[in-house]
């Protein structure tokens, strides 16, 4: 069963380090999971997330008149992500390594140890 | 189109990208404020009806009754068609499984709460001062959020509009001995029974801020109607045995089963576009701020206009300055609408 978009975002962006993953990235990624129609609630659900200071810009670029952003899950809400979704299955659902997601989640894991013991 | 006029200097990317992510808190506010009336038609003839029969056979049996037998039974419906036609419904179910779907009971007991509350206070002291009062719990709901999400509020604006809330309050309430159909110690408990449906639903507020952050919105929202439904009906035949009667006359009437679509349809209507997607987009302060004090504005109007309470210029008054302190709360400088909670 594929989980919510929302999830699948949240997922993908916890399994990337700090310096994110560009929005057409995430799409071509996720395509392999939701139909097309299905993610023309992407950007939506991005600019959700960074609404309410989840995301930050890593960089954003111009392309042809588009705004290319590259986001990335800002390291506050890791912890709370961990305790609200169940990610080995949401990783698991999203045929992502959960040894890879292990690794690239690491730093972040390694950063905020020295915040909280 | 765009791509012809390179030459132009436009503004910056990081401003571009901040008035791109403004846009969408702007629509959310949108939303909002366009889904009031609904809330004004529904929750009105709700407040006309409660003291009516059936449901005023006894009380607060009959408020438990047009709660549980109309207003959500209607509105789980009118959820289910826009899940359907939206395509949102496999969301449902698919958010289960995880922690943060207790969530969804959460605001399910907190809104029956407050809305058998509404119901009651309705009964005691009329749609046309319950819904003003009622309009507050946005602001409630925007102060946990400040507090606990940190989402900026408290600016120099948000002083004058509270304020504002206040004195419109006070305006409304000198306004009661001509809108309330009962004085004295009866409107005294049916003001303590409001201000306690505005403490349930300022949290329930709160919480579907917090809900909507990693939850999607639609589904999030049929659980919480579907299981209001559920605890409001087992509680209801469990502990009052003439709501079996109240159903069965309900049941039998078409008449009142029409007047409990308009309610269920209303609510439903308000509950998807001000309550979820104002308060998805615009986050609790701007979205429940203005979902809340609108629509329950409207309680207040169509009460006095079009539902026959009679007419009071102290409540129109009042709910307007509550609504100019309301908007002074939300308003906000350009291109500082996005990425409020630090």
């Amino acid at each position: 069963m594929k989980p919510p978009l929302k999830y699948a975002v949240t997922t993908v962006l916890y399994a990337t380090d700090a310096h994110g993953i560009w929005e057409h990235e995430l799409f071509d990624l996720l395509l392999a999971h939701y139909r097309a129609v299905e993610l023309r609630a992407l950007r939506e659900e991005l600019v959700s997330l960074s609404t309410v200071g989840w995301l930050h810009i890593a960089e954003e670029r111009e392309y042809a008149g588009q705004l290319l952003r590259r986001y990335a899950l800002a390291d506050h809400i890791r912890p709370v992500i961990r305790f609200q979704l169940d990610l080995d299955k949401l990783l698991g659902q999203l045929g992502m390594n959960a040894g890879t997601a292990g690794t690239a989640a690491a730093p972040e894991g390694a950063a905020m140890a020295g915040g909280a013991p | 189109m765009t791509a012809t006029t390179p030459a132009a200097p436009g503004p910056s990317l990081p401003e571009r990208s901040r008035a791109a992510d403004g846009k969408k808190t702007r629509v959310g506010m949108v939303y909002a404020m366009l889904a009031g009336p609904a809330l004004g038609l529904a929750l009105g003839l709700l407040s006309v009806l409660v003291t009516k029969p059936p449901f005023n056979l006894e009380q607060p049996t009959g408020a438990f009754a047009i709660v549980a037998l109309l207003q959500v039974p209607f509105g789980v419906l009118g959820i289910a068609v826009f899940a359907l036609v939206s395509g949102t419904w496999r969301d449902a179910y698919r958010l289960f499984g995880h922690p943060v779907s207790w969530w969804t009971l959460f605001v399910a007991v907190g809104g029956f709460v407050g809305d058998l509350c509404y119901a009651v206070a309705a009964a005691l002291i009329g749609g046309a001062l319950a819904g003003p009062i009622g309009g507050l719990f946005g602001v409630v709901g925007a102060i946990i959020s400040g507090i606990l999400y940190r989402e900026k509020i408290l600016r120099w604006s948000t002083l004058i509009g509270l304020a504002g809330l206040g004195i419109g309050i006070w305006v409304v309430l000198s306004g009661g001995k001509v809108v309330s159909p009962t004085h004295g110690i009866y409107e005294f408990v049916g003001i303590l029974v409001i201000v306690g449906a505005v403490l349930t639903w300022g949290f329930e507020n709160f919480a579907i801020a917090a809900g909507t952050d990693l939850m999607p919105a639609e589904g999030f929202l049929w659980w919480r109607a579907f299981l209001e439904l559920i605890i409001a009906n087992a509680l209801m035949f469990a502990l009052f045995p003439v709501a079996r009667t109240m159903a069965g006359r309900v049941w039998s009437d078409p008449k009142l089963i029409t007047f409990g679509a308009v309610i269920g349809f209303g609510w439903a209507i308000w509950m998807i576009m001000g309550y979820y997607i104002g308060i998805a987009y615009a986050g609790a302060v701007r979205g429940g701020v203005l979902a809340g004090t609108f629509g329950f504005f409207f309680i207040a109007f169509f009460s006095i206009t079009v539902y026959g309470v009679p007419f009071s210029s102290a409540v129109i008054i009042g709910s307007v300055v509550m609504f100019v302190g309301a908007a002074l709360i939300v308003s906000e400088p350009k291109g500082y609408l996005a990425r409020k909670r630090a």
